[in-house]
């Protein structure tokens, strides 16, 4: 199947070349996904190289950024299950050791850009955020994003809404910015109305509301996340929709709020004032749902919600 | 203090939680990482917590099986049982 995408074939054999855990996990993802799969993990991989040579990063380098993700992610998961907490506990420390460290945010950075396509459960999330963003009934008018990381989501929100948008980008990381700048400004021409602003989330203070906000990949990364909900929520036009997504024991090297499970997740939603239009469960490991919650397997979660009223 | 011993009885322990075709054999060339290993990385979590824990019942050392540059050995070679077992004799006399 791969043949016939040659630069997704690139990344996906680098990466099994060095890697026999990923090797087994990587095989079964890409058995059982579809021609849509194959199309945007190759539209990706071959924008993504052409990017990585234009900023003159050797792929090995990218490559190497998704196993040190992989690993960090494994080392994570030992420390979670051995004290039973997640490695961090303050956003404060976060900040210092990964977001505000541009060597350790690049390398991040594009590990997570890769794992989209890589991790079932991230390229489900990415699907999810598309089937929604592409709906045609959408009426937006102003765009909100925080946390927009590697700028993939974004991009494809630039490419799916009209000329008359206004895009706001939200991100408490220099490094993070800067990607996702040169990502849009090298993948997309077409002139759009896009302000980026390196700021806490809590201390941007528009004066317009959106009537889309994405937010994904945050939630766990904040030591206030109700008041975080409800910020979002005074933020969002009266039919406006928020994309979400975060997880539950999903012990990273960023990860400073520790979700038990999806109950737990959708109460804070219902107490920040939002209902639930359509979410999606995912589980990073094929195993009877029991076995996930008594194993403390990580669950990733996205939802697609809007105002109560 | 024998470190086959802690190994063995660490893979005894795993095993009663895994089903039959999941199950770790105790050889030297038993792969934890690489081309033939069968194991997921949750098992091979557990199983390094598992030794831990014992090591520190044995000895009452903390050791931390996984490091750094395990990443760069881990990964891209085969890390076997026994080599596991080198490291944690390592790791229990520094």
């Amino acid at each position: 199947m791969l043949q016939n995408y040659k630069n997704f074939k690139i990344i996906v054999n680098k990466v099994l070349v060095q890697s026999s855990t990923q090797k087994k996990k990587i095989e079964r993802l890409i058995s059982k996904q579809n021609n849509i799969y194959f199309n945007r993990a190759e539209d990706f991989s071959k924008k993504f190289i052409k990017y990585l040579k234009k900023e003159k990063v050797p792929i090995k380098y990218a490559v190497n950024s998704y196993l040190k993700l992989c690993f960090d992610m494994f080392k994570s998961h030992k420390y979670f299950i051995k004290y039973n907490k997640y490695p961090l506990a303050d956003e404060k420390d976060a900040y210092k050791k990964v977001y505000n460290n541009i060597k350790v945010m690049k390398s991040y950075m594009f590990g997570v850009a890769i794992s989209q396509f890589l991790w079932s459960t991230h390229y489900a999330m990415f699907s999810f955020f598309i089937k929604n963003i592409t709906k045609p009934n959408l009426k937006i008018k102003n765009y909100l994003e925080i946390g927009s990381g590697h700028g993939l989501f974004f991009l494809k929100a630039l490419e799916n809404l009209s000329e008359k948008v206004k895009f706001d980008i939200v991100d408490i990381s220099s490094t993070s910015i800067k990607i996702t700048k040169s990502v849009i400004n090298f993948f997309f021409k077409k002139k759009r109305n896009i302000n980026y602003y390196k700021k806490n989330v809590f201390d941007y203070k528009p004066k317009i509301k959106y009537d889309f906000i994405t937010l994904g990949e945050v939630l766990e990364h904040v030591n206030q996340p109700l008041r975080l909900l409800k910020k979002i929520n005074n933020l969002l036009t009266e039919n406006g929709q928020v994309y979400m997504s975060t997880c539950v024991d999903c012990p990273s090297i960023d990860h400073v709020l520790h979700f038990k499970s999806i109950g737990e997740i959708e109460l804070l939603i219902k107490k920040s004032g939002f209902k639930i239009i359509s979410r999606n469960i995912l589980p990073v490991e094929e195993k009877p749902m029991k076995e996930i919650i008594k194993n403390k397997i990580t669950i990733n979660y996205c939802v697609l919600l809007k105002k109560k009223k | 203090m024998n470190t086959s011993e802690i190994v063995k009885d660490s893979i005894k322990k795993i095993n009663l939680q895994l089903k039959k075709k999941d199950k770790i054999l105790y050889d030297k060339n038993f792969q934890i990482f690489g081309p033939k290993s069968k194991l997921d990385s949750l098992i091979i979590v557990n199983l390094f917590i598992e030794i831990e824990n014992n090591i520190k019942k044995k000895t009452k050392k903390e050791v931390n099986l996984f490091s750094d540059n395990f990443f760069e050995r881990g990964f891209k070679f085969k890390y076997l049982i026994d080599n596991l077992e080198k490291d944690i004799e390592k790791k229990i006399k520094s």
